[in-house]
């Protein structure tokens, strides 16, 4: 053990690449495989919609919360939807004190992206009043343990959360033009689309799914593709790193896909059991 | 310990805000049955094991009662009838109740407290099995209502599981028909109000006292509609916030029954709206919080000077008549008077109480249904339902409002108590309590329970933080027959031959703690009530007249306020202490006064009368030169037969030199005392003030001076004091008290304030920048606050939170203020009274009056002999008017020829008029000097001495 | 409308605990794998999640760091959603700075920092939701998880709040109880030696009074630490049956 962990630490490189040799990873898993992955919806009644999700050690927890504001000017119809990543310091002992950091912020702003293309909310679904009143929805993320592929537990934290949104119905008094909230009457969001995210590091051109911390130190570069329930992609993320070819990628998107159908059955079972209750 | 508790979540969300509660359910909460094998015993068992209660035909066995929300606030009158025993209280319903009605909720509370009642209060909403959450789509009225089943279901089973020899049955009281229904279908035994009630075998006087509600919708409908429908709360306060609708308290006008104002609740800006009409007036009673709508400027009206009262003969609902009665105030009308007009939409808070007042019985003979005529005449008459009507007549009765139906030309309500007979001393004593709301019922169980245990000594524990002075030479002086002695006074001469004086007041706050129910009823009644035969306590007698009252010979608790003096009164030293004092002595101010005045005593009690006699002097003569006032306002006192208690004389009361001694010592030791405190707590010490006069209200006494060559100056305290002392007139000697009595009615009424929220501290009358109330606790809630804030200042006891919160002490000064302004006028009303006693016995005389006010048809006497003011009248219904000629100037009224000036001599004829039984008067007419072309008799004149608005009017 | 009756005749409180009674207290501890220590705790609603890193090697300037011990760093942020509206600014605002400095202080108290010179241990943590007493509920987590990371401590940090209503003293305040305003005080105890690590007190509340508050808030601090032993015992008993396998 002792001499696995020194080499682990002087030559990572190398002791990761003889693992691999036997098409396995350090943590024993096969190189397409997922860590396993635990949701559990609800736990924040603060919220108005919240999840937990757990992906091997990674653990991300999103709260929704909704708020009244005036529709924007140039789309009179529309509500809005603010999400936001947070990687504090209590994550990981790589992130240091200060303001947001680089990779907080790329995923914001990945997240932001998604929701946009993906139209996993119709923002028209979000209008109250046209013109004048509006839900806005922060959607805020914490990372409470960072161990890799932070993304894809973003990104199925935020969904999850968004499935165990309720929303008191909302009626503009006609003679107050006041906002009138309806407290009995509690409806879910509709969602149209399912956006699932499954990533991938690249490494001595081998594809990697669902990479550690460690894993992805070790990387040469990283794919995140973003698919809905039909199968067509929403997001497709590759920043920068060693080139891929279209092969490659028709493989990256292949493996999303059926990562999308293991995602949809585990929120499924989810909330099946939690209506259950 | 609790052993399990179940984990709920109640969620709440306002507007976005989503606010979680936790809510657990216990497993430890007693049924309160006494000796319950299951609960494990309360330590205090409320119910009985075997409840006894009245016997009712419909459940003959034992039984307990659970009534709903709507019923104990309707009902209430009837739970608290001692009949009424061994009642389950939920939770639920309570915490409705606290919601809906503070006045009901006050009411229940004070019936829990009472162990004879048997009621127990049960915590449902935490217990883990009755419990319940909201289920979707009921809404939270049925929610509670199922509450309620569900206890009521758990305690017939827990019953059941005792398996007592007897079975105790538990019965739901509604008066909800589809609640009652539900009850029945799952069991439940249930009855309304009045099919229990009517079912007790011997009480069936009980029935009258049953609240008439008729279920909405139930309601046969007969006649037409009147009124308009109201709008529920929520339209209302959608319409204030939209500017639609203004809100305000609703006054009726007392001698206009379809007129009324409304005083709208602006931010500083005070705004009337004039209500005129039945249909406007919408159901509203006096002193509603109501919604107005203000009217098209074209509808406008001015306040009309007819006076209307709703007619005794008039029983129908004849709304016809009344429109006739309508349009004649309008057409009584000047456009240049016009003002805001409106008409009432909804209620937004009632503020009914019960109604003291007399029967008058519908004509109808074995009728049931009959209008009660309140006194107070504000307050509609009111439709009640009673089989005692020929009992009633005469008496003085309580009826308490339900409802007022749509269709209905009067409220509808229900007998509550009788008073006695009319005229009677008891009864009419109590109408004026209750009709000046000046709280009166005898010290609950609650509140008795936190006095002191007989027979009471003085602890160790007590003399801590405390000095021994019971070697010093205290005596008290006080008018005869006082038994709450609350201070007293001594004076020696120190070794350095500087003379040590002590004030010594009962520590009251000794035995009243903060926020017990001792302290808390103390708190509301505020001040102790001295009628002409009556005293209402403010605390319990054992306080009152035994353990604070400062009596001879015994130990007493004192707070004590010590000055070091010099010979010409200088303070040189003052300090304050709690103290234990041994009074040697108490006097009657006569007592002292004698003792002072005969060379041959010289004891130590009278040396230190001297002492303090020579003292108060000097402190007089300072405190005049600055310009304090003195003034003076008739006081009469009554000559009591020892047997019958009725008036046999009238005298105004005589003022010794010890009068003002005590009285010169209670202001020095109330303003060392404000200082002090305010000092220790600038933002929360209790002080009172008196603010000086705006100076036009002076204007009726520099005219009235004026008008006998003498001139009064008004710029300050110390010049009108001035004035009044140099304005002597030798042919007539009783003109200075006339002045001083007249300035007394300029001036503005003292107030308790709280010095954070207040920067005028001035007391205008006593012509000092501080002041308070310390020295009568006893008689005063004030005083036990400025005790408690003087003990903390001096670290002899503690502080709580109240007590350092300035809009509590605010709140409290409110109430204070209020209490004092209620008790004087119950005072007044009560000398009133026997002055009418008195001229009863009397019969009809003549006396000579001096005039204090001229008015526009009238002139305002007041008869030395007596203390009694009066008003004649030279205006009468029904006879020709005399010629009347008044001027403002002088101000001066010319009557045919005879033209009339303040402070003129006149001769009135004084008798009763008993024509009204509800409103007996004293009449007044002027017999010198005669008036060309009338008569006396004729020209019978009246007085309303017992009319307190006039009054009023007359002061401001 | 009348206003909240915290205390009612029958002496409950309006969630329906008596005067003296905790909320109901859960916790966890090692949740996660990265942290040298972690633990999650919740006091009735209010969730806390501890983390703890070091002893290591100081970071930043050296210059603010003590020479002969650790240096306890400890930053406390509250979940933007964990409110009933929303905080805009999770971490960095005053009152959050304010509470983490009050955690390092009453930490600085009870680690034995001597023993680890040159060197720097890391608490951070979070609240999650927010019901009252979060500062009590940050310190216990804080605690179990520096029992997990194994830094040695001179005894258990419990802290409680406590407050006092109409002559009564309430421990363990709720949020709706903080926000009625009456005075409360915030205990952190060393329960065995029942030394005080940090007492905080807001409101006026007379001097006289102060024992009884003081007294409420000890009761409740050492049930606490009761509660917190049998946390700490089953998951030592629970680490040592997954190393027998």
């Amino acid at each position: 053990m002792a001499a696995a962990g020194g080499f682990r630490t002087v030559e990572p490189l190398e002791y990761y690449r003889r693992f691999l040799k036997e098409n396995c990873r350090p943590d024993g898993r096969e190189l397409g495989e997922f860590r396993t992955t635990t949701v559990n919806v609800g736990s924040i009644t603060t919220a108005d919609g919240s999840a937990l999700v757990k992906l091997g050690n990674t653990t991300v927890i999103c709260g929704i919360k909704a708020e009244f504001a005036v529709p924007p000017v140039d789309s009179s119809n529309k509500g809005y939807i603010v999400p936001n990543v947070d990687l504090p310091l209590l994550c990981s002992s790589r992130f240091r004190p200060g303001p947001p950091g680089e990779e907080a912020q790329a995923a914001s702003q990945f997240m932001a992206d998604v929701i946009e293309n993906s139209q996993v909310v119709m923002k028209e679904d979000l209008c109250i009043v046209d013109g004048k009143l509006a839900w806005v929805l922060y959607c805020d993320m914490i990372c409470l343990d960072y161990d890799g592929n932070l993304l894809d537990a973003c990104m199925c934290a935020f969904l999850a959360a968004l499935k165990n949104v309720q929303l008191p119905a909302v009626s503009i008094n006609e003679e107050t033009g006041l906002a009138e909230v309806n407290l009995k009457e509690k409806t879910p969001l509709t969602i149209r689309k399912e956006p699932v995210a499954a990533s991938f590091i690249l490494f001595d051109s081998l594809l990697i799914v669902d990479p550690t911390a460690e894993e992805e130190d070790l990387a040469t570069g990283t794919v995140t593709i973003v698919t809905d329930e039909e199968g067509k992609l929403c997001a497709v993320h590759k920043p920068g790193g060693s080139t891929l070819t279209g092969a490659k990628l028709q493989d990256c998107i292949s493996r999303a896909v059926t990562r999308h159908k293991e995602v949809k059955k585990l929120l499924d079972k989810l909330i099946k059991s939690k209506k259950a209750k | 310990m609790l052993t399990s508790r179940t984990f709920l979540k109640r969620t709440r969300a306002g507007a976005v805000r989503k606010i979680v509660r936790e809510h657990y359910l216990r497993d430890d909460i007693g049924c309160g049955l006494g000796g319950c094998a299951l609960c494990g015993g309360e330590s205090r068992p409320a119910l009985e094991a075997r409840p006894g209660g009245a016997a009712s035909s419909l459940c003959p066995g034992p039984h307990f009662l659970l009534p709903d929300t709507n019923l104990l606030l309707h009902q209430i009158d009837i739970l608290e009838d001692p009949v009424i025993t061994n009642v389950i209280i939920l939770q639920t319903v309570l915490q409705e109740v606290r919601n809906r009605s503070a006045p009901v909720y006050k009411r229940i509370k004070d019936v829990i407290n009472k162990q004879e009642k048997h009621f127990y209060s049960f915590t449902n909403e935490h217990h883990k099995d009755t419990y319940i959450e909201q289920e979707k789509g009921e809404n939270s009225n049925d929610r509670n209502d199922r509450a309620i089943r569900v206890a009521v279901k758990w305690y017939s089973e827990h019953l059941q599981k005792l398996q007592m020899e007897e079975k105790v049955q538990i019965i739901l009281l509604t008066n909800d028909r589809k609640n009652k229904e539900k009850a029945v279908e799952e069991g439940i035994t249930a009855y309304t109000c009045e099919e229990y009630i009517k079912s007790l075998i011997a009480n069936p006087e009980l029935v009258d006292r049953l609240a008439s509600l008729n279920d909405e919708g139930n309601e046969i409908e007969t006649g037409r509609i009147i009124f308009a429908e109201h709008l529920p709360l929520s339209k209302l306060q959608q319409g204030i916030k939209s500017n639609l609708y203004l809100q305000g308290t609703f006054r009726a006008n007392r001698e206009n029954y379809l007129e009324a104002t409304v005083w709208i609740h602006g931010d500083g800006e005070e705004k009337e709206i004039i209500i005129q009409g039945l249909r406007n007036l919408n159901r509203a009673v006096h002193e509603d919080i109501v919604a107005v709508e203000l009217l098209p400027k074209a509808a406008w009206a001015a306040p009309s000077s007819v006076v209307l009262h709703d007619d005794e003969n008039q029983n129908e609902d004849d709304v016809e008549q009344e429109e006739e009665k309508e349009k004649s105030l309008r057409t009584s009308s000047s456009n240049s008077m016009l003002r805001p007009t409106g008409r009432v939409v909804g209620i937004i808070k009632r503020n009914w109480r019960p109604f003291c007042g007399m029967l008058s019985k519908s004509q109808i003979k074995e009728a049931r249904r009959h209008l009660f005529t309140p006194a107070d005449r504000r307050i509609p008459r009111i439709r009640i339902e009673t089989r005692q009507a020929s009992t009633l007549e005469g008496q003085r009765i309580i009826v308490a409002i339900d409802g007022w139906p749509r269709n209905s030309r009067y409220p509808n309500g229900h007998f509550v108590k009788n008073l006695g007979a009319a005229g009677d001393k008891e009864t009419e004593t109590e109408v004026l309590l209750l009709e000046h709301d000046v709280p009166h019922q005898p010290f609950s169980q609650s509140v008795l329970s936190f006095l002191p245990k007989m027979p009471w000594s003085i602890t160790d524990q007590d003399m801590k933080c405390r000095e021994d002075l019971r070697h010093l030479c205290v005596c008290s002086v006080d008018p005869p027959g006082c038994t709450d002695i609350d201070d007293a006074l001594h004076c020696r001469v120190l070794e350095n031959g500087n003379l040590e004086v002590g004030v010594h007041i009962a520590d009251v706050s000794h035995f009243i703690r903060p926020g017990n129910a001792l302290d808390q009823e103390s708190a509301k009644r505020g001040t102790t009530v001295y009628l002409c035969e009556k005293r209402i306590d403010m605390v319990p007698e054992l306080l009152s007249s035994n353990l604070c009252s400062l009596r001879s010979n015994v130990d007493r608790l004192a707070f004590s306020c010590i000055w070091e003096m010099n010979h010409s009164a200088e303070i040189l030293k003052t300090r304050f202490t709690k103290s234990v004092i041994n009074s040697k002595a108490s006097l009657t101010y006569a007592e002292a006064q004698m003792k002072i005045d005969s060379p041959s005593m010289n004891d130590d009690i009278t040396t230190s009368l001297r002492g303090l006699n020579k003292l108060a002097r000097i402190l007089k003569k300072c405190r005049i030169d600055n310009g304090a006032l003195t003034l003076s306002s008739p006081e009469v006192r009554f000559h009591m037969d020892s047997e019958t208690h009725d008036p046999i004389d009238l005298q105004t009361k005589e003022l010794k030199e010890t009068n003002s001694m005590v009285e010169e010592f209670m202001l020095l030791a109330n303003i060392s005392v404000a200082q002090k405190i305010y000092d220790e707590f600038s933002e929360h010490a209790l002080l009172r003030k008196h603010p000086a006069p705006p100076p036009s209200n002076y204007d009726i006494l520099v005219k009235a001076a004026k008008s006998k060559g003498l001139e009064i100056k008004t710029d300050s305290a110390k010049a009108l004091a001035d004035s009044l002392d140099s304005a002597e007139f030798p042919s007539f000697p009783y003109l200075n008290t006339l002045l001083r009595i007249l300035a007394t009615r300029c001036m503005m009424q003292a107030v308790y304030f709280c010095s954070g929220m207040d920067n005028d501290f001035h007391h205008y009358g006593l012509a000092s920048p501080i002041y308070t109330h310390f020295t009568s606790p006893i008689r005063r809630y004030a005083d036990i606050i400025v005790h408690r804030l003087l003990a903390v200042a001096i670290g002899a006891d503690c502080t709580y939170p109240d007590l350092t919160d300035k809009h509590k002490l605010a709140d409290l000064c409110r109430n204070l203020n209020y209490r004092h302004k209620m008790a004087q006028y119950a005072q007044r009303a009560s000398v009133a009274f026997h002055t009418q006693l008195f001229f009863k016995s009397k019969g009809v005389v003549n006396e000579e009056a001096y005039i204090l006010f001229v008015r526009k048809n009238a002139i305002v006497v007041l008869i030395p002999k007596y203390g009694l003011e009066g008003t004649v009248f030279f205006e009468e219904k029904d006879k020709p008017k005399p010629t009347l000629l008044y001027n403002d100037e002088v101000p001066s009224l010319t009557v045919e020829s005879t033209t009339f000036y303040t402070f003129d001599r006149v001769t009135v004829n004084i008798m009763l008029d008993a024509s009204n039984v509800q409103h007996q008067k004293i009449r007044m007419a002027l017999v010198e000097p005669k008036l060309v072309g009338t008569s006396v008799p004729s020209q019978a004149t009246q007085l309303n001495s017992n009319n307190e608005p006039k009054k009023k009017k007359l002061k401001e | 409308m009348a206003g909240l009756e915290l205390l009612s005749e029958q002496g409950f409180r309006l969630d329906g605990r008596r005067a003296g009674e905790l909320r109901q207290l859960r916790a966890r501890m090692g949740v996660f794998a990265q942290a040298d220590g972690s633990a999650y705790l919740e006091q009735g609603n209010t969730k806390a999640l501890a983390v703890v890193y070091g002893p290591h090697e100081l970071r930043g300037s050296r210059g603010k760091a003590p020479h002969a011990q650790a240096l306890v760093n400890c930053q406390y942020s509250m979940a933007t959603f964990s409110t009933a509206e929303r905080k805009r600014r999770p971490h960095g605002d005053r009152a959050s700075a304010e509470m983490s400095l009050h955690l390092k202080q009453t930490f600085e108290a009870a680690l034995l920092t001597r023993l680890f010179p040159r060197s720097q241990i890391d608490i951070y943590v979070q609240i999650l939701q927010a019901d009252g007493g979060n500062y009590c509920a940050a310190v216990n987590a804080a605690t179990l998880a520096l029992l997990d990371a194994g830094i040695p401590m001179r005894d258990y940090v419990c802290a409680c709040s406590a407050g006092f209503l109409e002559d009564t003293a309430l421990a363990d305040l709720n949020y709706v109880e903080e926000a009625a305003g009456g005075p409360q005080l915030a205990l952190a105890l060393l329960p065995q030696a029942q030394h005080i690590a940090l007492l905080e007190l807001n409101a006026r509340l007379h001097q006289d009074h102060l024992p009884r508050v003081l007294d409420a808030a000890t009761q409740a601090c050492r049930h606490l630490h009761a509660l917190l032993d049998r946390v700490v015992r089953e998951h030592l008993r629970d680490a040592a049956a997954l190393l027998g396998k």
